[in-house]
């Protein structure tokens, strides 16, 4: 009754279930007896063709790269924008205030 | 009490109705469809007692009236409930294999929870200790729905006033709340609709990341962290309000085809279909921004119909005429009322072709001047760069730049930019779904209908900030599957830094109030108290140069009639005063005499006129007493 849903979730990669994730949401669903259920959802959250090899995917090797852009976007914000450096000036007035 | 009983009776209705007639659909989409429901029979009984007003088949809404509507309908609803049939054993299991997908969220998503909720409870306090607050709130649209309410109309009472004649689905919630005579309640009509703004959220960014639920948790934290949402959830403004219905109306319609394979496919979808225009139809209601936005919902939507069942095919002529009626239901009323009033159905919109002045109205820019939003940006060129800016040129005492109208937060401006050049990416290499391509597509042409048409104002691309949000969740995807520590560890150290800065804000005004014992709402307003004991119905005119004072010399018990600045001719003539029976001229002047007001009152100081003066929020009030005439009569609207 699992082969096929699992088959599915062998094939399914990156963009919905991480492979670990779906497998344990697999054997969840066979405890339960709901193979059906199993099957509707490996089938219609995420099956993609077996092309997209979880290890060939550009993706992977982006993502280092979109994190590290990620990080120097927010330090920018950090450092150009204002939002910071209005709230230790605000801060440094609401305490001389509280001094007085 | 009237409007307890009334917002009771109507939440538990939808909820009945949500449940008993939606039984294919998931949680969210559950959720969804019940609080637009709720909405609507909320609505739109105020909308058609308020046509019998304006038809002059009856003298003035009357709440208790009101409130009678949705519990017969409640009753109905409940007997209709326990006869209906009971869900198809196929939609059942649908919904449970889509619920089922539950896998537990990992800590650093809990933990942007937890800060979140943390700071929303920050201004939730602030505001349940103080009272609403927000220029724009103050100057009109609290006045406008306290000005329904003591007048038991919603008429256009003056058409030189453009802010009489906006629409205002959300200010019959606020005028519901202020009936209740704690006006602090207000704003909860703002936090009814964030939620909708996060559910809605979640659901798109469900469909684009194709049902990865951390991504569209992360998406909908990084929504729910912008300061101008969150900063629009505990005020008077309208935005978040027209925003969130317009964006479930997305949400909707993405689900229309959820319960294909049903028995009842067709009856889904098209209750699908109505429940989406319905949405489209409050957020019209809303405000004139939101028929720019509701043209291009309409416009998709027939696209999408057509192709899916032809353009002469009897599927697509059902689906449209639902489409058409449920936008019109929540939104005619205002279109009505213009044209009652003027004759211009678009009123206070001006409608101009080329130099022609088709319809009389206001243009767009005598209600927002062009150049407002260039405080935002010290050169227009910055706008490109203003999430990572965040420049605001007059901040005011508070110092932090983030407020109703600005401010988009750190983890907007870490992930959304990045993630919207990404979905770019995607769509050009054919990566993308139709969902998300059409997205990102309405995406672009709205952003430049933004710059164009819609004064760059921030809080006005609502819509499109939430959008931008969503279409980072393949972004978010890519980045918690392969670098999910660093993703992690930047959305937590972003969601901290905004809205540390965000809760600021309500923080150092509690603490002002801590310190200066200044709980009474002629301290935190900063009116004189003597307005709160003036005897119910007093008319007061606003001439201070004061604002906000539209609203706050209505007083504690909301019991003083306040003409308000923006109705006020200049100069103010004794026959003004004696037609709209005001007993007081209030005026306001700085610590060194000079006045800040801009209307000449010659002609009504120049007798021997009694005035009360007295010091309040840094500036010397003068009330002015008139004079009644001898054959004037009480006779008030």
């Amino acid at each position: 009754m699992h082969h096929e849903p699992l088959r599915r979730v062998h094939e399914c990669v990156f963009g919905v279930l991480a492979l670990e994730r779906a497998s344990r949401w697999i054997r969840a669903c066979s405890h339960a007896k709901d193979t059906g259920s199993a099957r509707i959802v490996v089938v219609t959250r995420g099956f993609m063709p077996e092309a997209e090899n979880r290890r060939d995917i550009p993706e992977k090797r982006w993502a280092g790269r979109l994190l590290w852009i990620a990080v120097a976007s927010a330090l920018f914000w950090l450092v150009h924008g204002f939002a910071i450096r209005s709230l230790f000036q605000a801060v440094r007035h609401t305490a001389s205030k509280l001094g007085h | 009490m009237a409007a307890i009983v009334y917002l009771l009776a109507a939440a538990v209705s939808a909820f009945v109705w949500s449940r008993a007639a939606l039984p294919w659909i998931t949680r969210p989409v559950r959720w969804l469809s019940g609080m637009l429901i709720m909405s609507v029979l909320v609505l739109l009984p105020v909308q058609a007692l308020a046509t019998l007003e304006l038809l002059r088949w009856i003298g003035a809404i009357h709440l208790w009236a009101l409130a009678t509507v949705p519990v017969v309908m409640l009753a109905a609803l409940l007997l209709w409930a326990r006869k209906a049939q009971k869900p198809d054993h196929r939609d059942m299991e649908r919904r449970r294999s889509a619920t089922l997908v539950s896998s537990s969220l990992p800590s650093y998503l809990w933990l942007c929870a937890a800060l979140l909720t943390v700071s929303y409870l920050v201004f939730a306090f602030n505001l349940f200790t103080s009272y609403p607050s927000g220029s724009d709130a103050l100057t009109y649209h609290l006045p406008v729905a306290l000005h329904w309410l003591q007048n038991g109309s919603l008429r256009i009472p003056s058409l030189s006033a453009w802010q009489y004649g906006l629409p205002g689905n959300a200010e019959i919630g606020m005028m519901l709340f202020l009936s209740t005579g704690h006006e602090t309640l207000v704003p909860l009509v703002n936090v009814f609709v964030l939620v909708l703004f996060g559910l809605a959220t979640y659901e798109i960014a469900m469909r684009v990341s194709r049902g990865n639920k951390m991504a569209a948790v992360a998406v909908t934290v990084i929504a729910l962290s912008m300061p101008i949402v969150e900063f629009q959830s505990f005020s008077g403004y309208v935005d978040l309000f027209g925003s969130a219905f317009l964006i479930t109306a997305v949400a909707l319609f993405l689900a229309r085809n959820d319960g294909v394979g049903s028995e009842r496919a067709k009856f889904h979808r098209r209750t699908m279909l109505l429940l989406s225009a319905l949405a489209c139809g409050v957020s019209i209601g809303t405000k004139p921004v939101f028929y720019v936005y509701a043209a291009v919902y309409c416009l998709a939507v027939a696209i999408t119909l057509m192709r899916e069942s032809g353009l002469f095919g009897r599927e697509f002529a059902g689906g449209m005429a639902v489409v058409v009626a449920g936008v019109l239901l929540p939104s005619v009323f205002w279109f009505g009322r213009g044209l009652a009033a003027t004759g211009n159905p678009l009123f206070p919109m001006q409608v101009k072709v080329g130099q022609r002045v088709l319809l009389k109205g206001f243009a767009p820019s005598e209600i927002t001047a062009n150049e407002f939003s260039d405080k935002f940006v010290r050169q227009r060129a910055e706008w490109i760069i203003y999430p990572w800016t965040e420049y605001l040129r007059n901040p005011g005492e508070q110092l932090i730049p983030y407020s109703e109208g600005s401010g988009t937060g750190a983890a907007f401006a870490a992930f959304v930019p990045l993630g919207l050049l990404f979905a770019m990416f995607r769509a050009g290499s054919r990566r993308s779904g139709p969902t998300e391509t059409i997205l990102l597509a309405t995406w672009i042409g709205l952003a430049v209908v933004w710059w164009t048409s819609l004064q760059r104002m921030p809080r006005f691309g609502l819509p499109l900030l939430a959008v931008a949000c969503v279409l980072s969740a393949p972004l978010v995807v890519v980045l918690q599957e392969f670098a999910g520590r660093g993703f992690a560890i930047l959305l937590v150290v972003c969601v901290v830094a905004t809205c540390g800065i965000s809760a600021f804000v309500p923080l150092r005004e509690i603490g002002g109030r801590l310190k200066n014992h200044g709980w009474s709402r002629s301290h935190v307003y900063g009116y004189p108290a003597l307005v709160d004991d003036l005897p119910p119905g007093t008319t007061l005119l606003n001439n201070t140069g004061v604002r906000d004072a539209n609203f706050t010399l209505a007083g504690r018990k909301l019991t003083n009639r306040v003409i308000a600045d923006f109705e006020v001719p200049n100069p103010i003539t004794p026959a003004f005063l004696a037609e709209r029976h005001v007993d007081f001229v209030v005026e306001a002047a700085q610590p060194n005499g000079e006045k800040t007001s801009f209307r000449s009152t010659a002609q009504f100081t120049a007798g021997n006129q009694e005035s009360t003066s007295a010091n309040a929020g840094g500036k010397r009030w003068t009330f002015w007493t008139v004079e009644r005439p001898a054959n004037a009569t009480g006779n008030r609207q």
